[in-house]
């Protein structure tokens, strides 16, 4: 079978997340976001792309908003309200609680401020939102029988989720935007071990590492405190709901640390609401805020008060977070009218702007900004742009490719040249095909085919007690064992070793095919005795030849050197035979010793069935080489052995 | 007042798992994770683990590092999860509408399955989410446990009688004691009460209290808790407002919570109160202090509506103080009618077992008559049995089979043996158990190289001279010498040599009754491996009963190619894949890609 991934935005761009996905014949929309930075038809997805003639619920099984973030929901009221598309929608409980509060305010910004017309009403939102089917992390969703969907924990911003969807034997996870590491308020990504055979990862930070996010940070609490030591007001524009929260975080534990005595004000608008949302969706932050809100509301700040309209007045310094992020009208826009003029004061602009607004202005680095066909500003003070959005670096994209244990990756949601380097990281590291598809371009992967048996249970049970009887301590494969830091992992690891669930065994049976049955997975003696068949017992000899004359020379090269004097070498018999033996057995030891049990006596090297030893009959010496016999059942352990001594005896040359 | 259940009998060390239900259900948890040897695992749903965790005042047996310890030994789980032990046991946990996080359990092994519900509630007008009946639908057999007692109120006919008493008792302004844990249905009769009175015009003269050590706790974390709620309750949080109606009045200083009676609450006392708490026993705890302070008055009110207790009894040491007293406990517990309903409107065939007290009488064949309206009995679609406390019932269940997913990789390895129309061949792989699934691949691959060391191969049938001749033919090997040294001859076992060369190199094999000897150089034993093995799957085995099978190798060629190595190594795999949805659900597919 085929998985198809088409993005119709957010290929090889940042912005209108919507990636269409064909899946076991199911086809499925992950996320509907707008461009922020357009404000013509490039703004929302082309859903022509889907049906020339709109019946959209007919093609799409279901859509999946991974977050409330503008760039993957903005699309919804119009995709579903004007569009007409009508089937199912998920996301998450927060998302559905969010996302309807930042689309009312770019619809504020687009018709009330720019006047735009044919845009979504109020009224579209909420009838679009109704449509919305909220779901819980890590519960099984059936969209309809065939597809299976279910969400995990993303970071990112509060109900942010990554999806894994399944049909049939097929699967696939949409990481939406993710963290890998837990910041201040929310914890990090995490996801079961689903071997998905596509993941679809963004990779905004493709080439960022972890420690230049911490040089960010320190580097943004310099510059706002260099500012108000300096006298200037600081004002930061924020969305009330998301990185703002942070940001506060950030600063309220700075000042404590420093114990500033500036005052830091939040402007009111949607903060009560925003506190609201976060003490209902406390759940959804990390493990420190969830255990201590009985006792202390993390977003009660001590340093951080409420803004009253008349503090502007004030002398100053101060520092405010004041809402709209992208200054186009309320507290942030009548802030930057006073404070702009002064080259003292500072603008901190943390995310990204409409088109069109005063933010975009401020961005864009003009210097006299038309506010309304009344007001001019002249704009002296200092602007800095940075962005604290929080995602996963490369370290963290590999991190989740290596959880999940994809089989396939396909990256979105990036810049073309970042994404690049990612690529080839990702072929390299896990041998994996690796793809960024750019807007339109279809990719199609064929996936590999499992054939389903039935496995006797008493068979399976069997061998999962042996297992854990044998207590071998290697025996989960070396990626399990690898350290990661969510909390999962470390529940597991913090269980007592038989209690632990091992990752994989080794077993053995009798495949029983009858036609126009299930193929059987049995009891090897059972089968044998059912059917009367006799095992058939299978022995190989085979003679490993070697180079004598290079081995005997490369060991007096070496006793030359370590005894320093030419007489330790060559007076007695040189038996090249027992030379070799000794090099495959210290190989051996090495390479196997810690698993399986090797015996050595003065001709041959023994282990299970295997027998190493030098020719001793006239004829066999007269060929040479060592002899290696083992029985066909340990087939796989000599085949192990064999490339050791290949490779014991080869590096003596 | 508590008790351990008895044990013994069970061997604890036995035990692969235990499912909590709910945070009513978890007392004995940590005696049985810190004082036996008890060493499986523990699942119970977020909210039954907090309200657990908080509920510590729940256990006076054990110390805060025994309860803390217990509480982390369980693993959480969300509804609709699923959770996979052992790769061949599904645990899935499906809301029981009971109170927050309650749960029943889905058991499945391969195609049979286990429902255990318990302490469930099809009530729709309450807090916690809807009871979710689909686990019911799959199972092929059904536990279930706690159901309401014959006779006892439910919840909607008793909550009137208790609004009126509390309005009234509010109306000639006296004080309310509702004894109970600040958990459960106590959520809704708090809403209700407060709606009563609103409705009577009576909430501005009233205000409420919460008295326990973990009132505070609970209350907040209870609203925190909006998934785990009723739809209409999960709306709530759209607005956003706090789900639970106590979270709104405790915002604006109508209801407060205490630790105990000493200290703020007789200062804050302003207006009737409605004191929700304490223990319904009342033999311990701050209603018995309250019971001193307002017991005189006959203005004032008790309320019993714990359906678990003996009201009556613990009224007793109080029967001569004023205060009105009245009991009328509220079930919001499935009744054993509810549980008939609920099993009627499922088709596919089921056994199911209730406790004893919910049974009349015991047939001779084992099938129990119910005490509910209409006394059912069992019927082909589904059989009623009974279970009766520390008698262990064996269940006929137990799948044999469980379904696993064969890698294309491995199967590409596979040299199957046929005979007659069966086919086999003996694999060793390495069993990944991930996402719910069995996947059964190399051994010898990534990072499994050390589980192939452990590896055990098994070759079985006999080597047939002519087939081998002719798989050497087809790889281009020429003039074999064959030499055949006879048993009585030559006195020895009978075998058959063959000798060639084989990539320029001698080779030579072999053959007795039930051995092959295979001698080569080490550069050509893949190819000599092959050449065997293909050589014995190709053999014709004769059927089991056949008399001379142990000259097999001596018979005639007749090389066919087996049906099933056809299958694997040249067939498409999908044609093996009887599930797989093969028609899209979709007229038409996206159209071509645009640029
Ligand atoms: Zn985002």
């Amino acid at each position: 079978m085929t998985i198809q991934v088409v993005p119709l935005g957010a290929g090889q761009d940042v912005g209108r997340s919507c990636i269409l996905i064909t899946i076991g014949g199911k086809n499925i929309m992950l996320d509907c976001g707008m461009h922020m930075g357009f404000n013509d038809e490039r703004r929302f997805p082309d859903f022509s792309y889907i049906s020339k003639t709109g019946d959209f619920t007919e093609m799409l099984d279901c859509v999946i908003i991974s977050h409330f973030h503008l760039d993957h929901c903005g699309a919804l009221p119009f995709f579903t309200e004007m569009c007409g598309y009508d089937g199912p929608i998920y996301m998450t409980h927060p998302t559905k609680a969010i996302c309807p509060l930042l689309l009312e305010d770019y619809r504020k910004i687009s018709v009330d401020r720019k006047g735009e017309r044919n845009f979504f009403t109020s009224a579209n939102i909420k009838d679009c939102m109704k449509k919305v089917i909220a779901v819980n992390l890590h519960q099984s969703i059936m969209v309809d029988d065939d597809l299976e969907i279910c969400a995990y924990y993303a970071g990112h911003v509060l109900g942010a989720a990554m999806f894994y969807i399944r049909v049939g034997e097929e699967s696939l996870v949409y990481t939406g935007d993710y963290n890998m590491t837990p910041d201040r308020h929310l914890g990090s990504a995490w996801i079961d071990k689903v071997r998905p055979d596509v993941l679809i990862t963004e990779s905004t930070y493709a080439t960022t590492i972890r420690d230049s996010k911490r040089s960010r940070e320190r580097d943004f609490l310099k510059k706002v405190h260099d500012c108000v030591a300096d006298g200037g007001n600081v004002i930061i524009p924020v969305f009330a709901l998301g990185r703002a929260q942070e940001l506060c975080i950030l600063i309220e534990t700075y000042w404590e640390r420093m114990d500033l005595k500036v005052p830091i004000y939040f402007s009111t608008g949607l903060t009560e609401k925003a506190n609201h949302f976060y003490r209902l969706f406390i759940n959804w932050t990390n493990e420190k805020i969830k255990s201590t809100f009985v006792h202390r509301n993390m977003f009660d700040f001590k340093h951080i008060k409420p803004w009253e309209r008349s503090f502007i007045e004030l002398p100053g310094p101060m520092v405010v977070f004041a809402t709209p992020g992208m200054l186009h009208s309320g507290t942030s826009l009548e802030l930057f009218k006073k404070w702009a003029p002064n080259p003292k004061n500072m603008i901190i602009m943390p995310g990204y702007c409409v088109a069109g607004t005063v933010g975009s202005k401020v961005l864009a680095g003009e210097k006299k900004i038309q506010i309304d066909s009344f007001t001019s500003v002249d704009v002296n003070l200092q602007v800095k742009n940075l962005s604290f959005s929080a995602h996963a670096d490369a370290k963290g994209i590999m991190q989740l490719i290596r959880q999940c244990e994809a089989k396939n990756v396909v990256l979105v949601h990036g810049e073309k040249s970042s994404m690049g380097f990612l690529k080839s990281r990702i072929m390299t590291e896990f041998g994996i095909p690796c793809f960024d598809p750019a807007n339109g371009e279809t990719v199609s992967i064929e996936t590999t085919h499992v054939i389903p048996i039935e496995m006797s249970a008493s068979l399976l049970k069997r061998h999962l007690i042996r297992q854990s009887e044998a207590q071998e301590p290697d025996m989960s494969p070396p990626s399990s064992s690898e350290s990661s830091d969510d909390s999962t992992e470390a529940f597991k690891k913090s269980l007592p070793a038989e209690v632990r669930p091992k990752d994989t065994v080794l077993i053995q049976g009798m495949l029983v095919i009858d036609e126009g049955k299930p193929i059987r997975f049995e009891e090897a003696e059972e089968v044998l005795q059912k059917s009367g068949l006799a095992k058939h017992k299978v022995r190989f000899e085979v003679r490993k030849a070697y180079n004598a004359t290079a081995l005997r020379a490369a060991v007096e090269e070496a006793d030359y050197y370590q005894s320093m004097g030419p007489e330790s070498g060559g007076s007695s018999e040189w038996d090249s035979d027992a030379f070799a033996l000794d090099l495959v057995y210290v190989a051996l030891q090495s390479a196997i010793g810690n698993h399986v049990a090797l015996a050595r006596d003065g001709s041959a090297i023994a282990v299970r069935s295997i027998r190493i030893r030098a020719p001793t009959m006239a004829e066999e010496k007269e060929k040479g080489g060592l002899l290696i016999g083992w029985d066909y059942q340990d087939e796989d352990l000599a085949t192990r052995i064999l490339s050791v001594v290949t490779l014991a005896l080869a590096s003596t040359r | 007042m508590f008790k351990l259940p008895d044990f013994s009998g069970i061997d604890l060390k036995s035990v692969d798992v235990v499912l909590i239900s709910n945070f009513n259900h978890m007392l004995s948890l940590p005696y049985l994770t810190e004082f036996t040897d008890f060493q499986g695992r523990i699942f119970a749903t977020e909210p039954t683990i907090e309200f657990g965790r908080s509920g510590s005042g729940l256990y006076p047996a054990y110390n805060m590092a025994d309860i803390k310890a217990c509480i982390d030994k369980i693993q959480p789980v969300r509804f609709r999860e699923h959770v996979s032990l052992y790769g061949s046991l599904k645990l899935t946990a499906h809301s029981a509408g009971y109170c927050l996080g309650s749960s029943n359990w889905h058991i499945q092994t391969g195609t049979e399955s286990i429902a255990f519900v318990s302490s469930s509630s099809i009530q729709t007008n309450l807090h916690p989410d809807l009871f979710d009946g689909s686990l019911l639908e799959k199972a092929s057999t059904v536990i279930a446990a706690d159901l309401c007692p014959k006779g006892a109120t439910s919840y909607n006919s008793g909550v009137n009688d208790v609004c009126a008493k509390v309005a009234m008792t509010v109306a000639r302004k006296g004080h309310v004691l509702v004894p109970c844990a600040i958990s459960g249905f106590l959520f809704d009769l708090m809403e209700d009460i407060h709606l009563h009175l609103n409705h009577m015009g009576l909430t501005h003269q009233v205000q409420y209290a919460f008295i326990s050590p973990v009132a505070e706790t609970a209350l907040q974390y209870s609203n925190i808790l909006a998934e785990w709620m009723a739809p209409r309750k999960q709306e709530m949080v759209y607005l956003p407002e706090a789900p639970l109606l106590h979270g709104i009045l405790q915002e604006k200083g109508l209801s407060k919570t205490y630790k105990s009676v000493h200290g703020a609450f007789s200062s804050d006392l302003k207006h009737p109160c409605i004191v929700f708490g304490g223990h319904p026993s009342l033999r311990s705890g701050p209603m018995v202090n309250l019971l001193q302070m307002w017991g005189g008055q006959a203005q004032n009110s008790i309320v019993l509506v714990e359906p678990r207790m003996d009201s009556a009894a613990s009224l007793e040491p109080f029967k001569d103080l004023e205060i009105s007293k009245r009991i009328c406990p509220l079930d919001i517990r499935m009744s054993i009618d509810q549980l008939v309903d609920v099993m009627r409107k499922h088709k596919h065939p089921k056994h199911v077992l209730v406790p004893s007290s919910n049974t009349i009488l015991t047939r001779s064949d084992g099938t129990a008559e119910l005490a509910d309206a209409k006394n059912t009995t069992s019927t082909p679609a589904c059989q009623w049995s009974a279970y009766k406390y520390a008698e262990p019932l064996q269940l006929g269940i137990g799948s044999l089979y469980e379904t696993v997913l064969l890698s294309e990789e491995l199967a590409k390895g596979i040299f199957p043996q046929s005979f007659g129309t069966t086919s086999i061949a003996a694999i060793s792989g390495s069993l990944s158990i991930y996402n719910n699934r069995m996947q059964l691949e190399p051994a010898s691959v990534g990072g499994r190289q050390i589980l192939a060391l452990h590896s055990q191969r098994q070759l079985c049938g006999t080597m047939n001279l002519n087939t081998l001749l002719t798989g050497l033919a087809m790889i281009g090997v020429s003039d074999p010498v064959v030499t055949a040294l006879d048993e009585i001859k030559d006195m020895q076992e009978a075998e058959i040599r063959v000798e060639f060369m084989l990539e320029g190199k001698d080779a030579s094999i072999i053959m007795r009754e039930n051995e092959t000897i295979v001698k080569c150089e080490e550069a050509i034993h893949i190819s000599s491996t092959v050449l065997l093995l293909k050589t014995l799957a190709e053999s014709d085995i004769p059927p089991a009963l056949d008399g001379d099978s142990h000259r097999a190798y001596a018979r005639p060629l007749e090389l066919d190619i087996v049906k099933f190595s056809a299958l694997v190594h040249k067939g498409p795999p999908i044609t093996l894949h009887p599930t797989y949805p093969h028609t899209p659900s979709h007229p038409t597919r996206f159209s071509p890609n645009i640029v």
